[in-house]
């Protein structure tokens, strides 16, 4: 037994716990919002038992009050993400509004279409959850907003979703313009993650996979034609067992080929056509989430000959 | 001989090379579908506030819900559960009332039954 391991019946133990409680450890702590009724362990927003709008209203006001602080020091970026986590963890529409309010100053003040899509995202959150509030399905037992509130604060979300999108437009009219040095450096520094490389690999795997495909026929042609010459030849000719050593040496150049071909083609296809797929579901994501961007991308495939020559030619634009 | 290579390497081509299916679309009237169906959609359906209230024996299980192009919450048993996509929401096994929407525009709305120990997925077509 070495030096190091558990002796005793207590280290052991010891050991035994510490062996169990390292998983536990690593599991997601539940919680604490789960209703009691709900069964609801894995959500961080969903609130606790019975809500009042009074308590929900007292436990706003703090919140509310440390964004203020932070918009008039001039940092509506901490006082949006502030107000989007708080809003998260009550799942509170009003602070989702707030959020999406102190968002759109944020990406005045950073010319960030990113901060004024997040704003977006949190107004609707808000609005979703602001509509589900007149629904006959909501819990009689939560209500995060007044009732008499809840019309006054649709209007509101309603208005901040106009000003952003506004803003956004703004944003974009603005683009001619040009960008700032800084803001130029680092978008040459940082390629954008729209799946672009794994189009180049893709393609580049698919030419590979091409390539093989041509060497599988090229030696499949040659094999043909040796093993139909062999075929021909007269075996009582004098020359026959120099032709058919010929044919033979064709025959196994052939089969290299063809074996040599058929991984090459179906590693470089399989991966090629997998990463193009990815590649541009990837891409089109990217162009979801970040609207328009480069169009331009294409793939052209054309025949090519010449002098002793003939193949494919493929070429992209990424 | 050489034929039956020839059609045996495209063949092993064809498989490697072949993309895997997408998953199927949800075409169900109700803009919900649900996987096992052990785990029974009742569109439009809902729960008296005795039925919500009531305990659940069992093993929970998980929903995990996404929508199809488009965004939305997601509200469980009366109260926001999230935005979508929502994994693994953790359920008591019974019925749940379910509602999916989009600011004012309702995507799905109904009760859907989670068996015990079950995970069930969801996905909802926005309309």
């Amino acid at each position: 037994m070495s030096a190091l391991a558990p002796s005793g019946p207590c280290s052991r133990l010891l050991a035994a716990l510490i062996a169990v409680s390292l998983p536990l450890g690593a599991l997601p702590a539940p919680a604490a919002a789960a209703g009691p009724h709900l069964g609801l362990v894995a959500l961080a927003a969903a609130p606790t038992g019975k809500l009042s709008a009074s308590d929900a209203a007292s436990a706003r006001k703090s919140v509310q009050d440390k964004a203020k602080g932070l918009l008039s020091a001039d940092d509506p970026d901490g006082a949006a993400e502030l107000l989007a986590d708080e809003a998260d963890k009550k799942a509170d529409p009003i602070l989702y509004i707030d959020a999406a309010q102190a968002y759109k100053a944020a990406g005045v003040k950073n010319k960030s279409r990113v901060d004024l899509e997040n704003g977006m995202e949190k107004a609707r959150v808000g609005l979703d959850i602001l509509y589900f509030l007149q629904d006959p399905r909501v819990d009689p037992d939560w209500q995060p907003v007044e009732p008499g509130d809840v019309s006054s604060e649709i209007s509101r979300g309603e208005k901040a979703i106009e000003s952003l999108e506004k803003a956004v437009e703004d944003l974009a009219n603005k683009k001619d313009e040009p960008a700032p040095v800084e803001e130029e450096d680092k978008k040459r520094k940082k390629a954008p993650k729209d799946g672009r490389g794994l189009i180049a690999t893709g393609a580049a795997f698919t030419v590979l996979g091409v390539a093989g495909l041509g060497m599988l026929g090229a030696g499949l042609a040659i094999s043909s034609s040796a093993q139909k010459h062999v075929d021909g030849l007269n075996p009582s000719d004098p020359m026959f067992p120099d032709q058919v050593a010929d044919d033979d040496k064709k025959g196994k150049l052939g089969n290299t080929l063809v074996y040599a071909g058929i991984p090459i083609a179906a590693v470089g296809l399989a991966t090629g056509i997998a990463l193009l797929v990815v590649g541009v579901k990837k891409r089109k994501r990217y162009r979801e989430e970040n609207g328009g961007g480069d169009t331009s991308a294409s793939i052209q495939v054309f025949p090519v000959t010449g002098r002793g020559y003939a193949g494919l030619s493929l070429s992209g634009r990424f | 001989m050489q034929f039956l290579r020839l059609f045996s390497a495209f063949a092993l081509l064809a498989a490697l090379a072949a993309p895997t299916p997408a998953d199927a679309a949800c075409s169900d009237p109700s803009n919900l579908c649900v996987e096992p169906k052990a785990a029974k959609w009742e569109p439009d359906a809902s729960l008296s506030a005795k039925q919500l209230k009531a305990k659940r024996k069992g093993a929970s299980g998980t929903l995990s819900l996404k929508i199809e192009e488009g965004r939305g919450s997601v509200f469980v048993d009366g109260r926001f559960a999230g935005i979508a996509p929502l994994s693994s929401l953790e359920l008591g096994p019974g019925k749940h009332d379910i509602q999916v929407r989009d600011g004012s525009k309702i995507l799905a709305e109904g009760v859907i039954t989670i068996p015990k120990g079950a995970t069930v997925k969801a996905t909802v077509r926005y309309p």
